[in-house]
């Protein structure tokens, strides 16, 4: 009987559906963003071009390994993730090739790609302060570094450092103020903390609602989701850095991998991301700002006003993210 | 004064589970130092009748009494350990966690320390377990462990001391040498203890006094003499012994007239003439005698060293078995003289529907 | 060669071959992660160890005690009620205690959250009231996380704890009595410590799996020595790293398994097979009776209930909101995915066990410990042990195939099933193994003995005599697998098929995103589908 058990299932697992070989119609994506941020827009790819898109999700770091391991065998075409950081650590490990498409080129500004075009942002997510209305703290706010002041004791609230869009936040302030200072303004954020950082953005920002701290920084769409939610909670946006070196500004975005087999199909399909047509949906599911100039975003988005963004090459977080990442352990950012 | 109080009191007890009556009207008592046994087939009670005594089982109806205190009736149970009672299980129950030692130190735990170990010590050398001391059960053999769980009973010196089938997994030849042992150190320590068992050898060689139990019944309680030769019941007389029974008639005081010829002796049952019985012949009421009148023809033998169990035919067709000197020497077949030697002629009422076959 | 096999006292034939091969597919992936070992990462190393692995150690330590502590308390205690005692309600709580199991702690955790934090209903709540207005309980602590697990976990322990105190039948209970003790005495002196291996597999796997937890931890944001792994791989990019952190946790349960078995060498406990056929209870009456119902009461409410309510409202405003996709595609494979893996698992642990029964030589034990290591490692590290060799494999066979028959094939192995459930085996054969080992302990070498004479004997002896007194055993341990696969996320996630989704992905993804409430609802599937085994195989072995 047991061996008969084993038999039928081990015949079980080889007769179900498992993986079928890419054919030519077909483009194989490893995607870090969630499937429903992406499932629509591919669905829209496939009924306009007949182009089927397969994909499988995962955390950016497992997908990465799983690239690496695969080689030269990989099934996969494209590899989309967010945050520049993770998409700085695919170039490095040579698991994507560079793109040359004029249309990328005019599609995706260049501060928000990579410098050798190994992976071209796809939508910009702005690391923002939000504030409680209720508060004094619109009057006072004016940059990142200032959260480190002590006018903020026990009056900010962050989420915690292991979140990569924090680590690519510090790391712009490596680059522009060098580690010392930065380190000295992280230093002042977790003196000035009012709890234990938050698990995420969410939690921070209800936190920020309920009184528990007057000022957290996320990005603009857990604002933007939560406020649809629950209109009546007293929270603001506020643009910072506007005198100086703009918002933080952080990408979702894709590149080609090495060992593409269908490379031609799958930049098709990046520059169709990239377009007109997909941009709005690509940004305006998740509430982010398209990076395409000629789109416009969501007018839910919009009513936030506009704001100047940091004009560093995002790329540059990736390469500082380890070193942000020590800086925030030295400093006791949980 | 004291003295007249039993030890322990069964009044009346009886317990049923469902419609399955294990205790009716149970009725006996055991004075201080004395080794009790009940003795009967699988199945009749008596293991239900320890329990009893022991806590374990609530009664229906009747009365325990242990060391003059009532501990059970219908509506009162004094839990097991409230009891002063020390049991040996049938196999044994020792805590397998334990070494030998820690299971017997178990009962006297909240002894001091030297005391406790006074008294671990009399009681490894009592039960002659001293070198296991430090072993965990399953390192121990059927009879060390039988020893070391005597020894955890006795240890907190119980007024009464419980063994179930204490000797029914052991070897014939380790049961027999440790059947003396428990007595021996049960009549040392003056210990009042009460016994089951089928194995009626086991009984008569421990116990003082033997109850017999059929059904859930009391049939006699009485020393292994009037067990055996005085046999309250058909039942007992069957039970007990390798006894067989014959028909017989009474023709006059004293005197029956069987198939084994005239027997004399003293009726165990007042019976008038002509009135009919079975008698009960135990294999050593029956001498062989070559030149004896009755001849019988061997059926069985069985060689058993010092004498041969014979199994015979009376020439009235009925069996019975005759223990004979193993000199003695016959073949399957042969006829052989035999004839009773009965000092207590042990009757039973003919029963009506056994009609006499003549 | 033949001297050499007998020294080491096994014989060769197919159950130890079996066995060879068994522990070999998990050793693979452990022996992966030792290898990194071989090339230090010395600086992310000495970052760690200046900055905050002080911390992350003793969070790890406080984390484990407390919650061995608390899964002890909770699941002896309920396990001796409902195994040993009879009060009102025993028989439905007996199968109710262990519903908490089909919450996982993620979910647990965001449910906490969700519900005790500063802004969430039950502090705003408070703090309407006089006097409150300042109070903050900081629901994000030690002693938060610790009941949060605890809650998860403890029915690991109340389910092997509660088999334990039924199997022991009344004789050494009642032999404790004779020599003055009083039932709760006899539990403390007797019942409890003869159940201790049962307590200890139940609480090794407990331990295990809070050190390998990172999904309820990272919800708490607290920080164990599992964020460090993560630390590592997802922070700085290397798995070197992350593998050597791992490989410590690896070496810490070679050590957990190691005491283990020093601690049970010497004793033996038979369960008392032939007195237990007569169970006899405690009759609790009057104030413990209602006491005992009162606590079971309050476990299966908190750990249970409310959570699930707490789901069904989040549920009920998420669809108010328009966000009820249908997730039954992904229940169905998420049980298919259990069902398969738990029998697998439960066949290997059968087999391992069985020739560790027939020949139990050192070699069977090594290799029987061996196989039950994959569970102290967080899941995802894991998968990448799984993973590296598959993909090995999988590259040379199609550059192989290419050059010999010139065809593309694509990956074989990768993302196929087969290598899903190869996975879940490596990483829950030591809660399958635990429940089917205890049990064949327990089935007298006698038998074996007996079947012997009569010619019966090798997968005929297995199938005939050993599964049939195994049944409770076997249900036991594929209830722990079962529901232990579908709550499974790491694993899932990196080696499923494309497209194949299961509701612990969803939960992931969503929760991932902060969509708490858009997450009840996969979340409510996926206690649901656990209840099915939980239910079932409860109610069928209360027979």
């Amino acid at each position: 009987m047991l061996s008969r058990t084993l038999a039928v299932m081990i015949l079980l697992c080889i007769s179900l559906p498992t993986y079928v070989s890419a054919g030519k119609e077909e483009i194989v994506v490893y995607s870090a963003r969630n499937e429903h941020l992406i499932q629509p827009i591919f669905e829209a790819y496939t009924k306009k071009t007949g182009v089927k898109v397969k994909y499988v999700t995962g955390d950016a770091g497992a997908l990465l390994e799983r690239l690496k391991s695969e080689g030269t065998n990989t099934p996969a075409d494209m590899f989309i993730t967010v945050d520049a950081g993770n998409l700085w650590q695919a170039a490095q490990a040579g698991v994507l090739q560079p793109v040359n498409s004029d249309l990328l080129e005019s599609n995706v500004p260049a501060n928000l790609q990579d410098p050798e075009n190994m992976w071209f942002g796809l939508s910009v997510r702005a690391r923002t302060i939000v504030y409680n209305t209720n508060s004094d703290a619109a009057g006072k706010l004016s940059t990142y570094e200032d959260l480190a002041n002590e006018n903020w004791k026990k009056r900010l609230i962050l989420r915690t450092s292991k979140k990569v869009y924090n680590q690519s936040l510090v790391a712009s302030l490596i680059a522009k103020h060098g580690p010392e200072k930065a380190e000295q303004i992280v230093t002042g954020w977790v003196a000035n903390l009012a709890a234990d950082p938050f698990s995420n953005d969410t939690k921070a920002l209800e936190a920020v609602a309920a009184g528990l701290g007057d000022v957290t920084v996320v990005n603009t769409y857990y604002f933007g989701r939560l406020m649809k939610e629950k209109p009546e909670l007293p929270l603001a946006i506020f643009w910072p850095n506007q005198n100086t070196n703009g918002v933080h500004m952080n990408v979702s975005g894709a590149g080609i991998t090495n060992h593409a087999k269908n490379k031609e199909a799958a930049i098709k399909l990046l520059e169709w991301l990239s377009g007109e047509e997909a941009q709005g949906q690509f940004a305006g599911l998740n509430m982010e700002y398209p990076v395409n100039e000629t789109v416009s975003p969501d007018p839910v988005i919009a009513k936030w006003g506009t704001f100047t963004g940091n004009p560093m090459n995002v790329a540059k977080y990736g390469e500082l993210q380890g070193e942000a990442i020590m800086l925030m352990d030295r400093a006791g950012y949980k | 004064m004291q003295e007249t109080v039993p030890l322990l009191q069964v009044e009346q007890v009886s317990k049923s589970f469902g419609s399955n009556q294990v205790a009716n009207e149970v009725c006996f008592s055991m004075s201080k130092g004395e080794i009790g046994c009940l003795l009967g087939p699988s199945g009749c009670g008596k293991t239900t009748l320890l329990r009893v005594i022991a806590g374990f089982e609530a009664i229906d109806r009747g009365q325990v009494h242990i060391g003059g205190k009532i501990v059970s009736t219908s509506n009162l149970s004094v839990p097991p350990e409230k009891r002063s009672i020390g049991m040996v299980f049938q196999d044994y129950a020792l805590f397998p966690h334990l070494t030998a030692i820690q299971n017997i130190e178990f009962g006297i735990r909240n002894k001091a320390s030297r005391l406790r170990k006074e008294k671990v010590k009399t009681m490894l050398d009592l039960v002659g377990m001293t070198e296991v001391a430090n072993k965990y059960p399953h390192e121990l053999s059927g009879g060390q462990q039988q020893r070391v769980a005597l020894a955890r009973a006795l240890a907190p010196e119980p007024e009464l001391l419980l063994l179930d089938e204490p000797f029914s997994n052991l070897d014939a030849l380790l049961r027999d040498r440790l059947t003396v042992e428990v007595r021996d150190i049960l009549k040392d320590l003056g210990t009042t203890a009460l016994m089951v068992t089928h194995n009626q050898h086991e009984a008569f060689s421990v116990a003082d006094k033997i109850g017999v139990l059929f059904y859930g019944t009391m049939q006699q309680w009485g020393c292994a003499y009037d067990v055996y030769h005085r046999p309250a019941s058909l039942e007992v007389a069957t039970f007990v012994g390798d006894g067989a029974l014959i028909r017989g008639r009474v023709t006059g005081p004293g005197q029956v007239q069987s198939g084994l010829g005239l027997l004399k002796g003293n009726l165990s049952l007042p019976c008038e003439s002509g009135c009919d019985v079975d008698l009960l012949v135990r294999p050593e009421d029956v001498l062989h005698l070559d030149e004896a009148q009755v001849q019988a023809k061997v059926i069985h033998k069985s060689f058993r060293g010092p004498n041969i169990l014979y199994q015979l035919e009376l020439p009235s067709g009925e069996q019975c078995r005759a223990l004979v000197s193993s000199h003695h020497n016959h073949t399957i077949g042969e006829y052989i003289g035999i004839f009773p030697e009965v000092d207590n002629l042990v009757v039973f009422p003919r029963k009506l529907q056994e009609s006499p076959s003549e | 060669m033949q001297r050499y096999f007998s020294r080491l006292s096994i014989r060769p034939d197919g159950w130890q071959l079996s066995a060879v091969i068994l522990a070999g597919l998990v050793a693979v992936p452990i022996g992966i992660i030792f290898a990194s070992l071989l090339q230090p990462e010395q600086e992310i190393w000495i970052h760690l160890s200046e900055t905050v692995l002080t911390s992350l150690l003793l969070n790890t330590f406080w984390l484990s005690s407390g919650v061995l502590l608390c899964t002890a308390c909770l699941g002896v205690s309920l396990g001796w009620l409902t195994g040993a005692c009879s009060f009102p309600g025993r028989s439905f709580f007996s199968w109710a205690l262990t519903l908490p199991m089909a919450v996982p702690a993620y979910v647990m955790a965001f449910i906490f959250i969700g519900v005790m934090d500063f802004a969430g209903p039950l502090q705003t709540a408070m703090r309407t009231l006089p006097g409150f207005e300042r109070t903050i309980i900081e629901v994000r602590s030690t002693p938060f996380v610790i009941l949060c697990i605890s809650l998860t976990l403890y029915p690991y322990v109340y389910l092997l704890s509660r088999s334990a105190f039924l199997s022991q039948g009344r004789l050494l209970i009642e032999a404790a009595r004779t020599l003055g003790l009083t039932p709760l005495a006899a539990f403390w002196r007797v019942a409890l410590p003869m159940a201790r291996p049962w307590i200890a597999s139940g609480l090794t796997l407990v331990l295990m799996e809070t050190l390998a937890d990172f999904g309820a931890v990272s919800i708490f944001n607290y920080d164990t020595f599992t964020t460090a792994i993560y630390k590592a791989w997802f922070g700085f990019f290397s798995l070197q790293a992350a593998a050597q952190l791992s490989s410590v946790l690896v070496v810490f349960a070679i050590v957990l398994v190691l005491i283990d078995t020093m601690y049970r060498s010497r004793m033996r406990y038979f369960s008392s097979a032939r007195s237990s056929s007569v169970h006899s209870r405690i009759t609790l009456r009057g104030g413990k009776a209602y006491a005992a119902t009162c606590y079971c009461s309050i476990v299966v409410i908190v750990a249970f209930v409310l959570p699930v309510i707490q789901l069904v409202l989040w549920v009920i405003k998420a669809g108010g909101a328009g966000h009820l996709p249908n997730y039954m595609t992904q229940t169905g494979r998420t049980l298919l995915l259990g069902s398969g893996a738990a029998l697998l698992t439960c066949s290997a642990a059968i087999i391992l066990s069985y020739a560790k029964r027939k020949s139990p030589g050192t070699l069977n034990l090594v290799l029987c410990k061996m196989s039950t290591l994959g569970y102290a490692l967080p899941g995802t590290v894991l998968a990448v042990g799984i993973f590296l060799p598959i993909a090995w494999v999988d590259n040379h066979l199609q550059t192989l195939l290419q050059y010999i028959f010139n065809i593309q094939t694509g990956p074989l192995l990768q993302g196929t099933v087969i290598v899903m459930l190869m996975a879940y085996m490596v990483r829950f054969m030591a809660a399958g193994f635990g429940a089917v080992d205890s049990a064949m302990q327990g089935i007298s070498p006698s038998l074996d003995e007996v079947a012997a004479l009569m010619g019966v004997k090798g997968k005929k002896l297995l199938l005939t005599i050993h599964l049939p007194l195994l049944r409770k055993g076997l249900l036991t341990a594929l209830i722990l697998l079962m529901v232990d696969v579908v709550k499974e996320m790491p694993i899932t996630l990196m080696t499923r098929p494309f497209g194949w989704d299961t509701l612990a992905i969803k939960v992931y993804e969503l929760t991932s995103e902060g969509e708490w409430e858009r997450a009840a609802l996969p979340g409510l599937y996926l206690v649901m589908a656990s209840i099915i085994p939980v239910v079932l195989l409860i109610r069928q072995s209360e027979k």
